[in-house]
Parts: structure tokens; C-alpha cells; sequence
């Protein structure tokens, strides 16, 4: 009786247990599935409000979303998002799968990426041909001890604009010819201006120099931003171009107490700076308080016949507006007359995101790094999202300067700058080491000091600097 | 037992309060001691005890007391103007005239400009070839001035940028001090034969005290403080020209990443505001009682 009692009780149990297996089982099938079909998540450092990342991420992130990745932005600004990417990485979190550093910052960020070689050839991408994609400078920029780290988002160059109208008036060649024995310099095809020495440029600038009724100077030669960080990269352009960095490979002052061969190099520099606006007087005293917006103001309103600072950022004021239909599309030039030797080169404005070596999806994050450096999403994204410049890509260089979307000296500008990194030792000090060189550039060119004092306090400023961080 | 009740719900009301003051105010300061105390370097990768090295580094700084000596000397030119300007804005506002309202609501529009925006407007009108100042200046014959480019005149352009976005301020409080005055001792003033400066001298001012002392303290403590206009406008420069304690700790700390030295500049800073602080409201409370 208990016997036939217990046999549909057990019969139940099995079934239940097979049931709920079965149910189990399925859960977890589907949890399996639903597992399979879930997208990875990954998270992105990007610029808060600035063009090239802001225009770049809805392309990536629906790119990426068809290959199953959603791609999050976690955007900061300036020194905070410096700041939170370094406090992160320090103390080794995966808040962000992908990091995004400037030149300055690259170095501090590196040992916390994790080079892409390994990760290239795991997805079928031979490494070298995918560097050559790129500027050979540009990939000097973006690897360490021969390894590649950063894909390149954005790369900038200073360069020089001129007014069309002036240049290439028939009368100005005459008068200019007639005044210094030799011609005026005139673009090529693309519309770059060369100047063969520092003495042309210099007397170009005193050329177009000019003063109206009342005595005072209504066209400026040549005006520079002169201003804080933009005033301080204009130096910076010069002392790259003139073969030195901020330090040696010790960590000395590349013109301190430890170099003193430097020294007259870049005492030359200053005069140089400080003639423009003090002796020559081609460039207006006003520059101390003038960055970037508005040295492309005074240049859009005809007041300077040559201008110098990160201009390609400027070229919207000019192509397609009022300027160009009163004075005509700007001419181009690099400083090139400040070069010592065709090896030095001048300052690049580097953009990049690199892989956490902490990621915990970093397949993902190196599809998304490599969907970064595609050529024709990056045209895509540049026409219709309006990225203001290149990615160090050759190709994409050669349509933008084909389709007018930058001028024409951003092709040479690019194939021959350099930046902090590889022109100088990575030496996390770089920031404060810039800091003491924009003090006392503005100091020069104000005249509070003179070009010897400028070359002392600026080497005797940074040896001090890297001497209390213990190099030495 | 009402009372022990009346004390928990006391308590219990003040309890947020005390937590948001222990979050918000004392958590943040003992951390900044306790920063101040390390060589807390992003940089250098530094982070260990240093006693009071930070301290030592910042008292033997001179660009620490030219900084020191700049914003005293904005906190003084600014506070003075604003209150000269403020309560001659205010003796007219206090007249009975036709569109009275309208120059009222006309004066205090510089302050409700966001003080970022008001900076770079202001950065655009100094713009010593295209800027309106100069451009005004060359229409009557007058030299150009380069108002933030020249290491003498930087700091003096912020602080006209700064008395005339903050002068409204100290005009809505004087106005409201001269709208209270009893009107019958102005009268019996005026019958007296008081009139011109002598009845703003010897009665209205006098009066006024209690208001103006707290409008200027109010107005000193405030501007010891003041950062956006100086950096928007000159970023501290030319040189250092026109650095002020502010600017100075946020390249400390922001520019070079020395969060310790920085941490110790800023405690600096804040003894001298709460010591200015407390002695302002110690003289007043003394006048008060006095009164």
C-alpha cells in the first residue's frame, strides 16, 4: 500500500526535477543566448564640446553598434579630464576602455595603454602597412620603443596665412621689387607661400607694414598670437624648428647651465621675437592680449597682411565668406625659414585614443580603436560633422587639402612637424617646463625683459624645475 | 518629556544640515590639510608625508607675495570704486524723477551678465587694433592704449571690467540703506540749512554705517576671491603681471599638478579670508553694540 503510494509520489518527484531541469536548463539557454546577443559595452574618453570627438562618436557608435559594441563616451574637459584619466589609470580601474590623450599627456599615459601591434595581427591587419597609412611622423608620434599605441583622431600644425589680394597685386610686386632689388614671393598651385630666409620674411613683413592719416599703423605686416598658451607655442614652433626641445636626455635644460651651446640659439630666437614687435615693429604690441579668435578677427577685418598661429582652425572665417570675396581665399606658409637643418621640424598638435591595459573588453575596444582609423569613415564623418582637420592619414590629408577643407600648407605643415615626444625626452614635466617659458615670453615680448634674460631665466627656470623632481 | 521630544525633533531637523556642513565643508578642508601635509604630486608620481615643507615653499615664495600685494591692491581699488560709484548711482536713483525705474533697471544689467561672458565681451572691446575702446579713441584723436598687451595696463583693464560689472550690487544695497533713512531727520536737516555733500556727510553717511559696512566687507570677502575675470581676460599675464592669489593656485595646481603645494597656498588663502572675515563681523558686532 505504501509502495503504491510512494511510486507516483517519487514518479512526481523525477518528473519535477526533470521538468525544472529542463526549465533550468533552458534559463539558462536562453541567458546563454540573450548573453551572445548583448552588446559589450565600452567606454570612451572623449573632449566635453569639442568638434573632433563630439563629430567622431555617432559615427563610431553606429559603426560599431551593427558589429554588436556600444560605444560610450565619458567626456571631460581640459585639466579634469586629464585629471580623472590619470587618477583612473593610476590606480589601475577600467573606467575607461579607451583613453584619449593630447601630446602633452601621451607620455604620462602611455605606460598605462597597451600597444596595438599584438592586437593588429590577432585581427588580420598587417602592422606595417597600416602604419604607412599615416605620416611617418605622425606614427613617431603615436608609438614607444617601436611600438604603436595611439590611433591618431586629430592632428593640427600652426601655420601662416597671407592676404591673396596684397600678394598678387601686380603693383605691390612692382613696388616691393623696386624697394629690395628682388621679388616678391608667390604661391604655388596650392597656394603656399615660401619664404627662403628669416630677411625676406622680415622685410615682407616691414613691406605691408603700414600707417594710416592719423600716424598710426592700420595694416601690420605680420601679427602672431602672443597670448598665453597660443603665444607660448609660437616660441615653441621656433625652438622645434630650430633642432632643440625643452630638455636633453637627462632631463637638463636643453639651453640651462648643463647646455650652454644652446644658448645663443635660442637667444636668437628671442631677438628675433622681440624685434617683430619692439625693433622692426611689423606686429602689433596688442598680440599680448590676442589668442587664436582673435588673431583670425584681426586678420578677417584686413588689418594684417601675414598671420601665424593655429590658423587652420581659422580657414571657415576666410573660405566662402565675405573675406574671400573682398581680399580672396588666404595664401599659406610654415615657418620654414626658422629650420637649422631638414631634420628639425615644428610643433604638432596631436590628438589620440589609446587601449587600458586594465580593459576588461579589449577586443572590443580595438575594433573601435581601428573603426577610428578608417579612411572612409573619417571622410564621411569630416563632411558631414565638420572635423576641422586630419587624422595624420595621407589620404585623408590629400582630400582635405583637395576639397578645400583645409588650405593648402597643412600638407607640408604635417609632413614636417614634430611634437614634445619624440623631439624631446618624454619627461612628465613638460607642462610645467611650458609654463615657465610662456611667463617669460610674455615677458620678452612685452619688453620687461631682454632676449639674454629671457635665454637665462628660461634655463636656469626649467634646470630648477627638473633639479626639485630629483633628475639630477 | 515634551522636552525631550521638542530636543529630537530639534535634532532631527538639524541633522541634514550638519551632514550636508560635514560632507560639504569640513570633509573637503581636513582633506586639503591633510593634502597640504604630502608632496601629492600627479607628475612626479609622488604622494608621502612632507610636514610643513609645503608651507615653508609657500612663505618663502616672492611670486606668492607679489600675488599677495596684486589682490590686496584689486580688493582696494575695486571695493573703493564700487562703493564712490554705487552710492552716486544711488543718491540719484533716490531723486524723484521721470523714468526713475528705467535707469534703475538700466544700471544693474552689468551684474546679471555672466561674469565668463562679460569677461570675453570685455576681452574684445580692450582689443588694442579692433577692439570698439580704441577704435572710439582713434575717432577723437587719441593714441591707443594697449589695455591687456602692456604689463601695466593688464590688471588695471580687469579692474574696470570687474567695478563695473559689481558696482550695481553695491548700489541695489546703498539705494535700499537711502530709501530707509527716516525722511523726517533728512527734512529737519535740510531746514537746519544742511545741504549738498554737508547733509551726505555729516547726516546721511553716518547713518548709513550699519548698511555700508556690511555691503563693503561683503563686497571685500567676495572679491579677495575673484578669479574668472582675471583669467578669462589676461589669463594672469602678460608675465605675471596680472596674477592674483587665485590664478596663482590654479596654475599651482592645475598647470603643474602640485596638489600638495597648491592644497598648502590654499589654506594659506583661506586663514587670511576667515581672519578677514571675523574681523569684520567682530567690528561690526562691536558697532552694534555701541550703537
Amino acid at each position: 500500500m505504501k509502495a503504491r503510494k510512494l511510486i507516483p509520489l517519487l514518479s512526481l518527484v523525477v518528473l519535477f526535477v526533470c521538468a525544472g531541469g529542463q526549465i533550468w536548463a533552458g534559463g539558462q539557454n536562453e541567458n546563454a543566448a540573450a548573453a551572445a546577443t548583448k552588446p559589450v559595452t565600452i567606454n570612451v574618453a572623449t573632449s566635453l564640446g569639442w568638434i573632433t570627438t563630439d563629430g567622431l562618436m555617432p559615427f563610431l557608435k553606429d559603426y560599431l553598434a551593427k558589429q554588436g559594441i556600444n560605444v560610450v563616451a565619458v567626456p571631460g574637459q581640459g585639466v579634469a579630464l586629464r585629471d580623472k584619466q590619470m587618477l583612473a589609470a593610476s590606480s589601475g580601474d577600467a573606467t575607461y576602455d579607451v583613453y584619449l590623450a593630447w601630446d602633452a599627456l601621451m607620455p604620462l599615459l602611455q605606460k598605462y595603454g597597451e600597444p596595438l601591434d599584438n592586437y593588429l595581427q590577432s585581427a588580420g591587419v598587417d602592422a606595417s602597412g597600416f602604419e604607412a597609412k599615416f605620416y611617418p611622423n605622425v606614427v613617431a608620434n603615436a608609438s614607444a620603443d617601436g611600438k604603436l599605441y595611439w590611433i591618431p583622431i586629430h592632428i593640427n600644425a600652426q601655420i601662416g596665412y597671407a592676404r591673396r589680394d596684397l600678394f598678387m597685386d601686380p603693383n605691390e610686386q612692382a613696388a616691393f621689387k623696386a624697394k629690395y632689388g628682388y621679388d616678391l614671393p608667390q604661391p604655388d598651385s596650392t597656394g603656399v607661400l615660401t619664404f627662403p630666409t628669416k630677411k625676406v620674411f622680415v622685410d615682407v613683413a616691414q613691406f605691408f607694414t603700414r600707417a594710416g592719416s592719423d600716424g598710426q599703423t592700420n595694416l601690420w605686416g605680420y601679427v602672431m598670437a602672443g597670448k598665453w598658451d597660443q603665444g607660448n607655442t609660437v616660441f615653441e614652433e621656433e625652438m622645434f624648428r630650430a633642432g632643440l626641445g625643452y630638455f636633453d636626455e637627462k632631463g637638463h635644460s636643453d639651453w640651462g647651465p648643463a647646455e650652454p651651446q644652446n644658448q645663443p640659439i635660442v637667444k636668437d630666437i628671442a631677438t628675433f621675437d622681440y624685434n617683430l614687435i619692439n625693433t622692426w615693429k611689423v606686429c602689433s604690441p596688442g598680440v599680448l592680449g590676442m589668442e587664436l579668435t582673435e588673431i583670425g578677427q584681426l586678420f578677417a577685418t584686413g588689418k594684417a597682411a601675414m598671420s601665424f598661429t593655429w590658423n587652420v582652425d581659422n580657414w571657415p572665417l576666410y573660405k566662402g565668406t565675405d573675406f574671400e570675396k573682398k581680399y580672396g581665399l588666404p595664401l599659406s606658409w610654415i615657418p620654414s625659414f626658422m629650420d637649422r637643418s631638414p631634420k628639425d621640424k615644428g610643433l604638432m598638435s596631436v590628438w589620440a585614443w589609446e587601449l587600458n591595459k586594465n580593459s576588461k573588453n579589449k577586443a572590443a575596444a580595438v575594433k573601435f580603436l581601428l573603426a577610428a582609423a578608417d579612411e572612409n569613415l573619417r571622410i564621411q564623418a569630416t563632411q558631414q560633422a565638420k572635423l576641422p582637420v586630419g587624422n595624420g592619414m595621407l589620404d585623408v590629408s590629400q582630400w582635405l587639402v583637395s576639397h578645400n577643407v583645409v588650405p593648402g600648407a597643412y600638407i607640408p605643415a604635417v609632413q614636417t612637424i614634430g611634437t614634445f615626444w619624440p623631439t624631446s625626452p618624454a619627461f612628465p614635466q613638460t607642462d610645467p617646463a611650458r609654463d615657465v617659458l610662456r611667463k617669460a615670453h610674455e615677458q620678452l615680448l612685452s619688453g620687461q625683459i631682454t632676449p639674454d634674460q629671457f635665454v637665462k631665466q628660461t634655463g636656469d627656470g626649467v634646470e630648477a624645475l627638473m633639479h626639485q623632481a630629483g633628475y639630477f | 518629556m515634551i522636552l525631550q521630544r521638542q530636543r529630537r525633533t530639534y535634532w532631527l531637523l538639524t541633522l541634514p544640515a550638519i551632514l550636508i556642513t560635514l560632507v560639504g565643508l569640513v570633509w573637503p578642508i581636513s582633506r586639503g590639510v591633510q593634502i597640504s601635509f604630502t608632496n601629492m604630486d600627479l607628475l612626479a608620481d609622488t604622494n608621502r608625508y612632507v610636514g610643513l615643507a609645503n608651507y615653508g615653499k609657500v612663505l618663502s615664495d616672492p611670486d606668492f607675495y607679489f600675488s599677495l600685494l596684486r589682490n590686496v591692491e584689486y580688493v582696494v581699488v575695486v571695493v573703493f570704486f564700487n562703493f564712490v560709484i554705487g552710492f552716486a548711482m544711488a543718491l540719484v536713483c533716490n531723486e524723484k524723477f521721470a523714468g526713475n525705474r528705467v535707469l534703475r533697471a538700466v544700471i544693474i544689467l552689468p551684474m546679471v551678465v555672466i561674469p565668463t561672458a562679460a569677461a570675453i565681451l570685455w576681452r574684445f572691446m580692450y582689443n588694442y587694433d579692433i577692439g570698439v575702446i580704441n577704435n572710439v579713441a582713434n575717432s577723437l584723436h587719441i593714441l591707443r592704449v594697449d589695455w591687456l598687451g602692456s604689463p601695466r595696463m593688464a590688471l588695471i583693464s580687469v579692474l574696470i571690467t570687474d567695478i563695473w560689472a559689481w558696482t550695481p550690487w553695491m548700489f541695489l544695497i546703498l539705494l535700499a540703506g537711502l530709501e530707509g533713512l527716516p525722511a523726517e531727520t533728512i527734512e529737519a536737516a535740510r531746514i537746519d540749512g544742511a545741504s549738498g555733500l554737508r547733509l551726505i556727510w555729516m547726516v546721511m553717511l553716518p547713518m548709513m554705517r550699519p548698511i555700508y559696512r556690511v555691503a563693503i566687507s561683503l563686497k571685500a570677502i567676495d572679491t579677495f576671491r575673484t578669479f574668472d575675470y582675471v583669467w578669462v581676460m589676461t589669463g594672469g599675464g602678460p608675465g605675471s603681471s596680472s596674477d592674483i592669489l587665485s590664478t596663482y593656485i590654479y596654475k599651482s595646481a592645475f598647470k603643474n599638478l602640485a596638489y600638495g603645494y597648491s592644497a598648502a597656498i590654499s589654506l594659506v588663502v583661506l586663514v587670511f579670508t576667515v581672519a578677514l572675515s571675523f574681523s569684520v563681523l567682530r567690528g561690526l558686532i562691536v558697532k552694534q553694540e555701541n550703537l
